[in-house]
């Protein structure tokens, strides 16, 4: 099956250093048309009945968002791009900003207008700080063009923290702050970024926009499954012959894109949405990939029958604890005592209890932790001891043998 | 105002709007535990144990900060709560020391009174790596004890909110957070005289008069200047950008570089180092011309990140975390840097290099080795 580049179709094609070749590709015509031709409100509407949701990992319905900050008190709001892209396996905003940051500056100017913001924020992982040159000068031709007149777009850069992808540890970092996560309610469309309503996208999601407004919603909502419209990109890594990205209508099978495209040919564990996304066996591998099934921001990650189950469960929870805010008790003591229980089981020296105690840790970060971070912690921990406890048990048995045998 | 009508525990209850659950409760006389929430303060959601059922929602909420609404169906003690409860208790005793965890000198510890009053079993797992800190002495009027700190940031809160100085800060990250003075110095602040306020908030043994006594039998009356009337939340949209330029600049974020950035803002020292100390691209002690950071993650460990670590180690003679004799080159490891699709990958400065082999590291590194250009990025 080929890919259908409907969001990357500019990758590769166009110089992304030079404005006129994005133009010539029908380059800021949503944008004339949505400010020409359509109300904010029809804007919102079209966004709405397109069945975008957000790309970022959580699927939150675009339109509805745009439409709470829309309809919001008070005529400060701001915009904000979500370029943080930490979670592990990711790279697909990478890509667009680094082929097609007009795309996404389009997308942006499109969502200001809608929701009424003259004041948007780029947030930008330090990680990525080698992409600051091509995204500000994208900005400079349109500015200079003219498109982005009453809208002042700000480039923020991170320093090196996964967490700031959460949108409202990212809302206290823009605001110079230790990037913890905010409880909710309030929710940024009511008040985010310092205390205005606040809409946060992801890139994917808003270099859609322009296709959406450009082609019409109905276009983009014939493609894609009941409940998650359009197209996905995915970052695929691991043991594939060609890691990389693809864009493949929702509803396509993890096979499609494991197996066809990126070459997989051995299969043991298949890691969907990163660090805190789920964990399947390849007999999972018909799924389909949409928000109903298994999706997170599109990252997908294989794993051969050489790899150790608890080998990777270690290394994504060590992920997920270095990368704690330490402001919840749940996700800042839980994600410590996972790392130590699974650290002891990778090095052979497993306990009987140690899987009860992993299922309620697991549990309770998932029922109480404060944000996505800590629930998301639970999920491939729980996956594991659903899919794959034989794994446990073996190396309980080995490490217990072991041990009898050293007295 | 409008009645908003709710079902607590199977009891029907009233309240007006911005009334949180436990506010709600309380009127009801149904208690729900909670160990950062004081009167006198604002919420801070960070201990997790008022969590209860809300019908209809997935997950638990606490009860402190979530507002009640319309016919909302509460259960406070529902099995799924308690047990989700006594767990978070559980985890708060895994990594506390201090005399509570012998019985006699319990009743000064809120942590071991509800773990008593929930029926918290001992821990099943300690953790290994306690955080653990020298005692501190030098105030003749706190005590501070932080190896027992649970991390509620009820200090940090009350001398801000109650006595409206600003001792304290959170710094650090996740498991390592900490509540510091200043630069993570031992606390000796003229500012605190007998106030005690922070002795008094503090639900543990944590913090302590000097003679080692946990109250004076009644609240402390603060000697102080009084609530804090400046903005309990000031905006500092410019301190990341200070600190990542400066990082740029000298290569590190220095004590006086910090005092001289929180003097220009306004702001206290400890509130900079708290920031500085969150994010892993910020360091407070000095790193070499270039900085070379290996992807560790999954994606990249796969592929072998161990070889470009130990091919590194070779080519420089330094291990993960030091920085070489002639200050050329620092190297660490990173979480992953959205280079999955050329694993094995290494950030040098912000120059991104995937696909390595240890011939490729060899030539890197040389190219560095011969520049003698500062390492400076071009913005
Ligand atoms: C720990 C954590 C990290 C996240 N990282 C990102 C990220 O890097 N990029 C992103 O767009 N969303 C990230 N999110 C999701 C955001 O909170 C938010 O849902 C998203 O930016 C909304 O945009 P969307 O609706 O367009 O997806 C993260 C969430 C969590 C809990």
């Amino acid at each position: 099956m080929a890919e259908s580049r409907i969001i990357l179709k500019n990758c590769e094609v166009i110089d992304p250093a030079d404005i006129g070749t994005y133009i010539e590709k029908d380059g800021f015509k949503a944008l004339e048309k949505a400010r020409t031709s359509m109300s904010q409100e029809s804007v919102i509407d079209e966004v709405k009945s397109s069945g975008l949701r957000g790309r970022g990992g959580a699927g939150f319905p675009c339109g509805v968002k745009w439409e709470l900050a829309a309809n919001a008190d008070g005529s400060e709001k701001y915009l904000i791009c979500n370029a943080d892209e930490g979670e592990m396996g990711t790279f697909k905003d990478r890509y667009l900003l680094e082929y097609d940051p007009f795309s996404l500056i389009e997308g942006i100017a499109i969502a200001a207008y809608a929701i009424g913001a003259v004041k948007a924020y780029i947030y930008l992982r330090g990680e990525y700080r080698y992409l600051l040159s091509t995204i500000r000068g994208a900005i400079g031709q349109a500015v200079e063009k003219g498109y982005l007149d009453g809208l002042d777009i700000v480039l923020q850069e991170g320093a090196g923290a996964y967490i700031c992808g959460e949108e409202t540890a990212l809302m206290n970092s823009l605001e110079g702050k230790r990037g913890e996560a905010r409880f909710k309610p309030p929710f940024p469309p009511v008040s985010g970024l310092f205390e205005k309503p606040t809409i946060i996208n992801n890139v994917e999601t808003l270099a859609a926009i322009p296709r959406i407004i450009l082609n019409g919603a109905e276009w983009f909502s014939n493609i894609g499954t009941e409940k998650s419209k359009g197209t996905k990109i995915f970052s695929v890594s691991g043991d594939v012959s060609r890691p990389g990205i693809y864009e493949l209508p929702m509803g396509s099978s993890l096979k499609q894109l494991v197996v066809d495209l990126a070459g997989a040919t051995d299969i043991k564990i298949i890691q969907v949405g990163g660090a805190a996304g789920r964990l399947l066996p390849y007999n999972w591998l018909d799924t389909a990939l949409s928000f109903e099934t298994v999706l997170g921001a599109g990252a997908v990650t294989v794993f051969d029958s050489s790899r150790d189950m608890i080998d990777v469960v270690f290394k994504t929870i060590e992920f997920l604890a270095e990368e704690s805010c330490g402001l919840c008790t749940p996700c800042r003591e839980g994600s410590q005592v996972l790392f130590e229980i699974l650290e002891r089981l990778r090095n052979g020296e497993g306990e009987q209890q140690d899987t009860d105690v992993l299922e309620d840790v697991a549990n309770t970060m998932a029922e109480a932790s404060l944000c996505g971070l800590g629930q998301g912690t639970a999920v491939p921990v729980l996956d594991s001891l659903n899919f794959f406890k034989q794994d446990y048990k073996n190396r309980i048995e080995q490490s217990l043998y072991i041990k009898s045998l050293l007295g | 105002m409008e009645k908003i009508e709710i079902t607590i525990d199977g009891r029907p209850a009233s309240g007006t709007e911005g009334m949180t659950i436990l506010d709600a409760a309380r009127q009801l006389g149904i208690e729900i535990p909670a160990l950062c929430n004081e009167q006198g303060l604002k919420p801070s959601g960070n201990c997790r144990i008022c969590v209860v059922e809300v019908e209809g929602m997935n997950r638990l909420v606490p009860a402190c900060h979530t507002p009640i609404e319309q016919g909302m169906n509460i259960s406070t003690r529902s099995h799924r709560v308690t047990e989700t409860r006594k767990i978070i208790v559980e985890l708060m005793l895994a990594s506390h020391t201090g005399p509570c965890m012998a019985d006699n000198a319990a009743k000064e510890c809120s942590v071991h009174n509800i773990a008593s009053d929930i029926e918290v079993a001992p821990p099943r797992f300690l953790i290994q790596n306690p955080r653990s800190y020298p005692v501190e002495m030098m105030s003749p009027y706190v005590k501070r004890d932080l190896s027992r700190c649970i991390l509620c940031r009820n200090c940090v809160r009350a001398c801000r909110e109650i006595v409206g100085h600003n001792v304290y800060s959170m710094a650090y990250r996740g498991f390592n957070s900490k509540v510091v003075v200043d630069c993570d110095v031992p606390l000796d602040k003229d500012v605190c005289k007998d106030c005690g306020v922070c002795i008094e908030y503090c639900p543990t043994s944590a913090l302590m008069y000097p003679d080692g006594t946990k109250t004076k039998g009644e609240r402390a009356v603060p000697k102080t200047k009084g609530p804090w009337t400046g903005e309990l939340d000031p905006k500092q949209p410019e301190l990341l950008t200070l600190l990542i330029q400066e990082q740029r600049k000298s290569g590190y974020v220095s004590s006086d570089a910090m005092q001289k950035i929180a003097d220009s803002m306004d702001l206290d020292v400890g509130d900079v180092y708290g920031v500085a100390t969150f994010y892993a691209f910020l360091s407070t002690t000095p790193n070499g011309e270039n900085v070379i950071r290996i992807c560790k993650s999954l994606p990249c460990y796969m592929k072998h990140a161990q070889m470009v670590i130990d091919s590194v180690e070779e080519e420089l003679g330094i291990k993960p975390g030091e920085t070489t004799s002639d200050g050329k080159f620092s190297f660490e490891l990173t979480n992953c840097i959205g280079a999955c699709d050329k694993a094995p990958a290494m950030l040098v400065n912000e120059q991104l290099y995937g696909n390595l082999t240890p011939e490729k590291i060899s030539s890197i590194l040389k190219s560095y080795k011969m520049e003698d250009l500062p390492w400076q990025s071009p913005e």
